[in-house]
């Protein structure tokens, strides 16, 4: 009768482990996905503008390469929105409220750049300095953000990714223009796309 | 010999430690809506206030009601007690298969 209990308790145990995978898997969203998506958006976003570095400005070539740029960073936000968007549905409480907060500091960050390219497209400034600002301001402050958040959640792996890519956009600003681009490409995209798979076999491991 | 008069009577049946086990793997402070909760449990809306309601009677979890008629919000989490509770229970498992002589 004694195994019996055992295999009863047992039983349990597997029980537990497999309902709280499943609710993991199913309510936190993944950061093997997110990392992915903005690592290959970086690598054909920065690699685009890369690729129409001689075109002159305003030129149909330059103009692709910027709807390359947009676009890939458009689509990658689409899916993030959508991915967590889904995870997170019907989780209610102090993550709700801590999520709203993280939005609205993307929202400040990414509004004020806008506002700050606009002001500079205004003031005619050279082709090169909006090109370096409009193109490493991005990273820097998702590197930035990335940190803080990291701190208040205790992630290392987004501790470290957000160093990288500030380190990367710094790399980035202190090689020659278009360089610059091919840095953020490899650097940026590679970075990310290597914390993808970091976070993909830690996943693993933990299931 | 059958475990259960060492285990938590409340969390012990299979659907209400399933429910527990889903709130439980949410942080401290989150719940989880009705519908979704039935989703990760495959539970009719019946069977899933049932237990819900013996939980909350035994004050393990916070069921939180919002809005009215057909837009109305139900909200499930663990309280305090009702986390402590789940991981007593827990741990009263593991002692049971950690027990000399019952390898």
């Amino acid at each position: 009768m004694e195994s019996e209990r055992i295999v009863d308790a047992g039983e349990r145990l597997t029980l537990i482990d497999e309902q709280r995978q499943r609710t993991q898997r199913s309510v936190v969203p993944s950061a093997a996905l997110l990392y992915g998506v903005w690592g290959a958006a970086y690598l054909v976003a920065y690699l685009g503008l890369w690729l129409v570095r001689d075109s002159e400005s305003g030129s149909a070539a330059f103009v692709a390469g910027y709807v390359v740029y947009g676009a890939s960073l458009a689509a990658a936000l689409v899916v993030t929105a959508l991915h967590i968007g889904r995870r997170v549905a019907g989780v209610r409480g102090e993550s709700t409220t801590a999520g709203r907060r993280h939005f609205l500091t993307w929202i400040a960050a990414f509004g004020g750049y806008a506002a700050l390219m606009g002001q500079l497209g205004a003031a005619d400034v050279p082709d090169e300095v909006f090109r370096l600002v409009s193109t490493l301001l991005p990273p820097l402050l998702v590197g930035v953000i990335y940190m803080a958040a990291a701190a208040s959640e205790g992630d290392p792996l987004l501790f470290r990714t957000g160093l990288w890519l500030a380190i990367a956009a710094g790399a980035a600003a202190l090689a020659d223009s278009p360089a610059h681009l091919l840095v953020m490409a490899v650097l940026g995209g590679g970075g990310l796309l290597v914390a993808a798979a970091v976070a993909f076999m830690s996943a693993r491991r933990a299931a | 010999m059958s475990i259960e008069p060492e285990l938590d009577p409340v969390i012990h049946p299979l659907t209400r430690l399933r429910i527990t086990t889903t709130l439980a793997a949410l942080p401290a402070g989150d719940g989880l809506s009705f519908n979704r909760l039935q989703e990760l449990l495959d539970l009719t809306a019946g069977n899933l206030t049932v237990h819900l309601r013996k939980l909350e009677e035994a004050g393990y979890i916070d069921v939180r009601r919002t809005g009215g008629g057909r837009s109305a919000r139900t909200t499930a989490r663990l309280t305090p007690v009702g986390r402590k509770a789940y991981h007593h229970y827990v741990e009263a498992l593991r002692s049971l298969i950690d027990e000399p002589g019952s390898a």
